[in-house]
C-alpha cells in the first residue's frame, strides 16, 4: 500500500516525461499538417523531421507495457511512425532520386500521409486523458 | 485436463523492450541530433557554391559513421564546420550504439532472463513431442540408465532434475533422440506440468529421485493430475512403498527387497533364478562368476535398510546368519547373532565366525563403496572360496567393482532401472516370472533346459501379442468366424508347417485370468493376449503367421490358395466348372 499512496502524492517524473512526449508528437504533427494542402511553402520540412523523432521517442517510451492500454497505445504510436516514416521516404524519393520535384500531388501525399499520423497521434492523447481521467487524481 | 496445459507463460519480448528502452532513446536522440546538425550547417560544392546535406544524405551519413563502418564516400569535401560536427558526433553515435549492445549482451548474461528463456523453451519442446515419451523425474544414476533404454527402444523422454550439473551431463550423453530436460524441482506441481504430466502423448511418469518424499509427491500430484497416466516411483523404505501404493501408484521399485527377494530366491530355487537370467537381457542381479549363492550360514555386514531386508528374507528362509553393525540396528531384536564393529577389519571378521565351516559368504552392503571393496577384500585374505557379495552404490565405480571378480554386485541404480524398463517394455514378463516361482524347482530346470536346447542359450525374444485386429488380423478373423486355433497351430512354421517353430507361449491373459505354460492343444479366444518366448530368428515367421490371411490357411490347412483379384476369380470358375 505504500508504494500506492505516494504514487497519490508525488508528482511521477515518468508519467510526466510520457505524457510530454505523447503531446508533443501530436502537436509538432498538427503543425506540420496545417496549411493549404498541396502548398510546399506550408509544409516544414524540419517539422516533419521533429515530429517523427519525437514520435519514435515516444514509440520507445511505450514499449514493455504489459497492461491492455498499453499495448493499444504502443499500436497507435507505431502507426504514427509508419505514416511519418512513408512521408519522409516521398518527400526524400521526390527531391532526391526523381526529378520530379515537390509539386502539388507530391506534397499531398505527403501531407495526406502525415494527416494519417495526426489521427493515430489523437487517438494516443485520446487514451491517455482517459486513462488519467479514470484514475480520479 | 486441457487447462492444465495453459500454465503461465514467462514472456520475454516485454522484458527486453522494457530493457532497451533507455539505450533506445539515447540512439533516437544521438541520431536526430547529429542529423539535424548536417543538415543545418553549410556546406559548399566542389566548385566553391553553398550547398546543404539534405535529410536523406545526412542520414546516410550518420549511419554509416554510428555504425563504425565509416565508408568514405561523401558527396563533397567538409567544410571546417561540418568536419568539427562529424567529429563530435562520430563520439556520440558509437558511444550511444555501444551503450544499446552492452545492454542487450548485459540482458542476455542475466540468470533471470536465462532461466525464463530455458523455461520456456522447455515447455516448447514438450508441448510439441508427437511421439509418445516417458517422464522422467530425476536424472541420477538410476535416471540415466531410464534415460538410456527408453531412448535405444525408440520412445523418448523427458528430464525434470533439481540438479544442475545433472542436465548437463545429460546433454554431453550420447542419445538416439533428443531429451528435452529442465533443472528445477520434479515434485512442484508447475515443473511436472511444463514437462507435459497432462500432455496426450505422455506414457508414464518414473519417479526416481533420490529422495523418497519427492518420489512420493510426483506420485501424488501425477496421480491427481493425470489418474490415466502409469506412475512408477521408487521407494526406498517399507513405509514410503505402502503410502506410495495407498493411492494408486501403478508399479514401485524398491531395490534393497528386490535384491533381498532375488538373493533368497537364487538360494532356494536355483533353476529359477536361471530362468530369469535367461529372459532377461540383462538380469537385475547380475551373477558376476558361474556361482550360484550357496545355502549355509551368511555374514551380513549392512547395518542399512539392504541389511534389514535380507535379514527378513533369510530369516524367513531359516538360514543361520550374522549381522555386523557398528551398532544394533532399531529394527532388529537383542538376542540375534550380532557383531560390532564394520567389517573391514580381520578381527571383526573372525568374531562374526568367517573360518566357521558352515559360513559360505560375505554380503558387503554398506552405503560406502569403498568400505564394502574392503570388506571383501579382507574377507577374501581369510577364505578365499567364500562367495562375495558387494553393493556398488555409485555407477562410476563399476570398472572397480567389475575387476574385483566378485560373484555378486547388487547396484541399486541398475535394479530400479530394470525393473522399470521391464515393467514399461513388457508387463506380463514379471507377472509370468512371479508365477513360475510357484512350480517345482526341478521341472522349472527340465523346462529350461528344454527351451535352451530349442532356442538357444541366448537371451530369448519375450514379446506379448494380443489376438486382435491390430497386432493378429490373420488370427482374429478365423476366430471370430468360429474357426478354432490352437496354441500349437500359431508356433508352425509357415514355410513348412510340418515343423514347429523355436517359440514357445509362456502365459495366456484372458479377461483378467492367467494362464501359465498352456499346452499345445489349448484352444484360443479372440482377445487373448499371449506372452511369447522365442529364438531371435522366429519372431519373424510367427508375425507373418498372424498377419497374413494365407500363410495363416497355409498353416492351418495345409493349403496354399493363389490370390488376388484374378486369381481368386479363376480359383471360383474352376471350382464351379468341376462341380458343373
Amino acid at each position: 500500500m505504500d508504494s500506492l499512496t505516494e504514487g497519490h502524492e508525488r508528482m511521477n517524473l515518468e508519467k510526466v516525461v510520457f505524457g510530454f512526449f505523447i503531446l508533443l508528437a501530436l502537436t509538432l504533427n498538427f503543425g506540420f499538417f496545417l496549411g493549404d494542402f498541396d502548398n510546399p511553402d506550408h509544409h516544414n520540412v524540419y517539422e516533419l523531421y521533429a515530429a517523427l523523432v519525437v514520435s519514435l521517442i515516444a514509440t520507445v517510451l511505450k514499449f514493455g507495457e504489459r497492461t491492455q492500454i498499453g499495448a493499444v497505445l504502443l499500436a497507435a504510436s507505431l502507426v504514427a511512425d509508419l505514416q511519418l516514416i512513408a512521408a519522409a521516404l516521398v518527400w526524400g524519393i521526390a527531391t532526391q532520386m526523381t526529378d520530379v520535384g515537390l509539386n502539388s500531388a507530391v506534397m499531398a501525399s505527403i501531407v495526406s500521409l502525415s494527416g494519417g499520423a495526426l489521427l493515430a497521434n489523437l487517438a494516443s492523447v485520446t487514451i491517455l486523458i482517459v486513462e488519467t481521467v479514470g484514475m480520479h487524481r | 485436463m486441457e487447462e492444465l496445459l495453459q500454465l503461465p507463460r514467462h514472456s520475454v519480448i516485454p522484458m527486453v523492450l522494457r530493457r532497451m528502452r533507455p539505450p533506445l532513446i539515447t540512439l533516437i536522440v544521438a541520431y536526430s541530433i547529429s542529423v539535424l546538425g548536417f543538415v543545418l550547417i553549410p556546406g559548399e560544392t566542389a566548385s566553391g557554391e553553398p550547398h546543404r546535406m539534405d535529410f536523406l544524405h545526412a542520414f546516410y551519413f550518420a549511419s554509416y559513421t554510428a555504425t563504425t563502418i565509416g565508408f568514405g564516400e561523401i558527396p563533397n569535401a567538409f567544410t571546417e564546420a561540418q568536419r568539427l560536427w562529424a567529429t563530435f558526433s562520430l563520439y556520440v553515435l558509437v558511444i550511444a550504439w555501444f551503450t544499446a549492445i552492452g545492454s542487450i549482451i548485459g540482458l542476455i548474461r542475466d540468470p533471470v532472463f536465462q532461466r525464463v528463456v530455458t523455461w520456456n523453451r522447455f515447455r516448447r519442446q514438450v508441448r510439441k513431442l508427437a511421439e509418445p515419451f516417458h517422464l522422467v523425474c530425476g536424472y541420477g544414476d538410476t535416471g540415466a540408465q531410464l534415460v538410456q533404454e527408453v531412448t535405444a527402444l525408440g520412445a523418448r523422454a523427458v528430464v525434470i532434475d533439481q540438479v544442475e550439473g545433472h542436465t548437463y551431463e545429460l546433454g554431453m550423453e550420447d542419445l538416439r533422440s533428443y531429451v528435452p530436460a529442465f533443472c528445477g524441482d520434479a515434485s512442484l506441481a508447475d515443473n511436472l506440468l511444463a514437462a507435459g504430466l497432462t500432455h496426450p502423448r505422455c506414457a508414464s511418469v518414473l519417479a526416481v529421485t533420490d529422495d523418497d518424499h519427492a518420489n512420493l509427491q510426483i506420485a501424488i500430484t501425477a496421480k491427481l493430475l493425470n489418474p490415466r497416466l502409469p506412475v512408477i516411483a521408487r521407494a526406498g523404505s517399507g513405509e514410503v512403498q505402502a503410502n506410495m501404493a495407498s493411492f494408486g501408484t501403478d508399479h514401485i521399485v524398491n531395490a534393497f527387497d528386490t535384491f533381498a527377494g532375488g538373493f533368497v530366491m537364487a538360494i532356494q530355487s536355483p533353476y529359477v533364478h536361471r530362468l530369469y537370467e535367461w529372459m532377461s537381457p540383462r538380469p537385475e542381479i547380475p551373477l558376476t562368476s558361474d556361482r550360484l549363492p550357496p545355502p549355509g550360514r551368511w555374514i551380513i555386514c549392512a547395518p542399512g535398510r539392504l541389511g534389514k531386508m535380507l535379514h527378513r528374507r533369510l530369516r524367513e528362509m531359516g538360514t543361520d546368519m550374522v549381522l555386523v553393525a557398528e551398532e544394533l540396528p532399531p529394527w532388529m531384536s537383542a538376542d540375534q547373532p550380532q557383531v560390532e564393529g564394520k567389517g573391514t577389519e580381520a578381527e571383526t571378521l573372525r568374531r562374526a565366525g568367517i573360518d566357521l565351516e558352515e559360513t559360505v559368504g560375505v554380503i558387503a552392503g554398506t552405503d560406502d563403496d569403498v568400505d564394502n571393496l574392503s570388506i571383501i577384500i579382507t574377507a577374501r585374505q581369510l577364505r578365499p572360496e567364500l562367495f562375495m557379495v558387494a553393493r556398488q552404490s555409485d555407477r562410476s565405480n563399476r570398472y572397480i567393482f567389475e575387476a574385483a571378480d566378485l560373484d555378486m554386485i547388487m547396484e541399486p541404480s541398475g535394479i530400479i532401472a530394470l525393473r522399470m524398463m521391464r515393467q514399461l517394455t513388457t508387463p506380463m514378463l514379471p507377472q509370468f516370472l512371479r508365477g513360475i516361482r510357484d512350480y517345482d524347482d526341478d521341472y522349472v530346470g527340465e523346462l529350461l533346459a528344454n527351451w535352451q536346447a530349442r532356442m538357444g542359450r541366448d537371451t530369448p525374444r519375450v514379446r506379448a501379442l494380443t489376438l486382435g485386429w491390430r497386432d493378429a488380423p490373420a488370427v482374429a478373423d478365423a476366430l471370430l468366424t468360429g474357426h478354432s486355433v490352437t496354441v500349437g497351430d500359431l508356433l508352425l512354421d509357415p514355410a513348412n508347417r510340418r515343423e514347429s517353430l523355436a517359440a514357445e507361449v509362456l502365459m495366456i491373459e484372458r479377461e483378467g485370468e492367467q494362464m501359465f505354460l498352456p499346452p499345445p492343444d489349448t484352444p484360443l479366444a479372440p482377445g487373448d493376449t499371449l506372452l511369447l518366448c522365442s529364438s531371435a530368428g522366429a519372431l519373424r515367421p510367427i508375425a507373418w503367421t498372424v498377419n497374413n490371411m494365407d500363410a495363416f490357411r497355409y498353416v492351418m490347412t495345409g493349403e496354399q490358395r493363389p490370390d488376388g483379384w484374378l486369381w481368386r476369380w479363376l480359383a471360383r470358375r474352376r471350382e464351379t466348372a468341376g462341380s458343373g
